[in-house]
């Protein structure tokens, strides 16, 4: 049997340092072969293939209808779970600074008395032509009892807003955009900066503290001032918008499709209601 | 089965294996597109495959800050047989004096001389052409062109023509990376080869445009001086080898190659983030294909070419910003000298509330802090925690703050090299930028204890 092996193993041997050796290439790895260039010419979109063409984008608005907001109601049906504290009070990193006075809540659902879904993000991939809305004023990100005040935070691409650290504990801010270049920096105690977005994003992104990993925000960031997001009640006011249909995205971190709840089909002639209930089967709970 | 069996059949197969046909490289999608809508994944497929192409018919967009490699030259003489008597002048960094360029596949563009026209008067156009064969020889410099599918080309060239030769460098580049790189960072650079699922730290994906260990600031893309240094040296402390037996025009090439490939896995991840909301495959569960579908083109027909150069303009300038000095980050002050007084300082802003090192590095600088003990949410997930405690990175790896103790720095270890990671941060990390936060002397106190920790425990010990 020895004698079969060794006459079968030195011909697989030879047949192993042969065979791979026949290429020019010879990257060493098992891939092997030549390469030719191609220079790409014209316009850098591939060509599409025969399509309706022209639609003028999602967000435009197309037939008649009286300028107006939209308004409305963003609710969660039935009976909401109940999500326990990231920290209960006194037993947080930084106990003298973080959970001090209270519970750090799990602000990743919050639903109110009537079923109305707190930190919803409603808003419009592009700005609708003839929309005479201007930006808003960005608000303050502060930390404070090593909690972000603001949840879910909403911001214009490329404008500056201040960045407060309120607490007698040092913090960092680190983004996690999808488009945008990402930002993680570091924050004594007591302390404020400025910062901004670099670019617009098609849905909300995370902030967190790596400090107090419990910390976490959504913050929109968008080129134009058509975005909201719903208060306590759920309730919601975009904007005053020209009349028209209009793609409307409503996001919560905790949707099941990538945070999107529904994409919806909403005309605007005069103000407009979009009141929406979502099964718990739509979120990740 | 005899033991003496299984080799022979074991060696038997390793010789079929390695040799087999199909290990032509392949680019491969991320997981992000194959859960998008069929035909939206197949528009994102053909967009990348116009844009870059694939490992063995590379694709030069111009639009992209990559130095491809360009050899040019004037037409003297040419004959029937496809042959062009060209001397060519090497304009790519990438070409070295004793270094014949490979030029075989490259593309090549035959411009007209000036004031040249055609009946109607319109410019004429570049004739294109792939390079089949160069001679350098400088007596006849020929060079032997076919058309760009391979077969013999009617040449459309005459005397005094401007030749361009494009892509070889990205060709040397490919060559090599399939050589030296592809094990571990694999075809597409996402960081999976056939050996990583068996290094711990993983092999970076390059998909993101995400390097640790750079001199820019956080957020703006590594330069080509990172990148060469990184491939020179290695980075000590992981399985990434110091590639400093390589000649210098050799690493460029990988590096531009590299670079490119970020570029690519950039692109695909800026098309998906704008269809994965829309077009993903689980619209399909309460729509119809054709519902779907309809929208879909569309979209195609409406936004994407927008997106698609958007992208591109993105790129270029995204990869042009690190080349810019102005975008390197330069201590303001020179190095503090290490004194003990300035090692003390740093000491106690590592311990102090201002910085809180010590949460991640430990008190002792093992990179033992309590933040390593704390099991944190998936990346990602929000609310879903993670089986294992510790900090996340980018690519969703766990990452341990570094063991200061030990004196191996990942991404150098010149005083320079510390300034920057705590000035500027490592991107894709926790670590976090501090340049906002702490002059340039708390900086250098800091580096000067950095520096100073592997020694502490033997400078206690011998008291």
């Amino acid at each position: 049997m020895t004698r079969f092996t060794f006459a079968v193993l030195l011909p697989s041997i030879a047949l192993v340092a042969i065979g791979c050796d026949m290429n020019k290439v010879d990257p060493g790895g098992g891939v092997s072969s030549d390469s030719v260039v191609t220079v790409r010419s014209g316009s850098s979109a591939a060509p599409t293939p025969d399509g309706p063409g022209g639609g003028g984008g999602n967000d435009a608005a197309s037939g008649g209808g009286a300028p107006g907001k939209l308004v409305g109601t963003i609710k969660f049906a039935g009976t909401a779970p109940v999500l326990a504290p990231k920290a209960t009070k006194g037993n947080a990193k930084d106990p003298a600074v973080c959970a001090k006075d209270a519970d750090i809540p799990d602000e990743s659902l919050i639903v109110g008395a009537g079923g109305g879904l707190k930190h919803v993000f409603i808003y419009l991939d592009k700005a609708p032509a003839g929309g005479t809305a201007e930006n808003p004023e960005i608000g303050v990100f502060d930390q404070k009892a090593c909690i972000f005040t603001s949840h879910s935070f909403l911001a214009i691409a490329g404008v500056e807003f201040e960045v407060k650290n309120s607490d007698a504990a040092a913090h960092n801010v680190h983004t996690f955009p999808q488009l945008g270049a990402v930002q993680n920096f570091g924050m004594e105690p007591n302390s404020s900066t400025k910062m901004s977005f670099n670019k617009a994003e098609k849905q909300p992104i995370q902030i967190k503290c790596d400090i107090h990993p419990w910390m976490e925000g959504w913050a929109l960031v968008l080129d134009h001032p058509y975005m909201t997001t719903t208060d306590e009640n759920g309730s919601f006011e975009l904007p005053e918008l020209p009349g028209g249909t209009y793609s409307v995205r409503i996001w919560h971190e905790r949707g099941a499709k990538r945070g999107q709840l529904e994409r919806a089909k909403v005309t605007i002639d005069g103000e407009t209601r979009l009141d929406r209930e979502f099964p718990a089967g739509d979120f990740k709970l | 089965m005899k033991f003496s069996d299984t080799i022979v059949c074991a060696i038997a197969l390793l010789g079929i294996v390695g040799c087999s046909s199909n290990s032509v490289p392949q680019f491969e999608t991320s997981q992000d597109t194959d859960q998008l809508f069929q035909p939206a994944r197949e528009a994102v497929e053909s967009e990348l495959h116009a844009a870059f192409g694939t490992p063995d018919n590379l694709v030069v967009w111009p639009q992209l800050p990559v130095d491809f490699g360009t050899f040019s030259g004037t037409v003297e003489n040419l004959n029937s047989r496809g042959e062009i008597a060209v001397p060519l002048t090497g304009q790519s960094p990438l070409a070295t004096e004793d270094r014949l360029p490979e030029l075989s596949g490259a593309a090549v563009l035959v411009s007209p001389a000036e004031g040249q026209e055609t009946e109607d008067g319109a410019e004429l156009a570049a004739a294109v052409y792939r390079v089949a064969h160069y001679d350098p020889d400088p007596k006849s410099s020929t060079l032997h062109v076919v058309g760009e599918d391979g077969q013999p080309a009617q040449l459309a060239v005459a005397q005094g023509d401007t030749v361009q030769i494009i892509g070889d460098g990205l060709q040397k580049g490919r060559n090599l990376y399939l050589r030296h790189c592809v094990h571990c960072h694999g075809v597409s650079g996402d960081g999976d080869g056939p050996t990583a699922p068996y290094l711990k730290p993983r092999p970076r994906d390059y998909r993101k445009g995400i390097f640790k260990f750079k001199s820019t600031p956080y957020g703006t893309r590594a330069s080509r001086d990172d990148l060469f240094r990184i491939v020179k040296l290695g980075v000590p402390g992981t399985y990434m080898p110091s590639f400093m037996l390589l000649p210098d025009d050799e690493v460029s090439a990988i590096v531009e190659y590299v670079r490119w490939l970020s570029m690519r896995g950039e692109m695909e991840s800026k098309l998906v983030v704008q269809l994965s909301l829309d077009f993903s495959a689980t619209r399909l569960e309460d729509e119809s294909f054709a519902d779907v579908s309809t929208e879909f083109d569309e979209f195609r027909a409406s936004d994407l070419p927008d997106i698609v150069s958007s992208a591109g303009e993105e790129l270029n300038a995204d990869w042009s910003k690190p080349e810019d000095p102005a975008n390197v980050v330069t201590p303001k002050e020179e190095r503090v000298p290490s004194t003990p007084e300035s090692i003390e300082r740093g000491r106690k802003l590592f311990l102090g509330e201002k910085t809180k090192c010590y949460s991640c590095h430990g008190e002792t600088g093992a990179g033992n802090g309590t933040a390593t003990e704390t099991i944190n949410d998936l990346p990602g997930q929000p609310g879903v925690k993670a089986d294992e405690p510790g900090l996340f990175d980018s690519w969703g790896n766990i990452v341990k703050p570094r063991n200061l103790q030990r004196g191996l720095y990942r991404g150098g270890r010149r005083p320079v090299d510390i300034y920057r990671r705590i000035h500027s941060g490592i991107e894709g990390t926790p670590m976090q930028a501090f340049g906002g936060n702490l002059s340039d002397q708390e900086i250098w106190d800091l580096v000067n204890f950095v520096l100073n920790v592997p020694f502490e425990k033997k400078a206690q010990a011998s008291h």
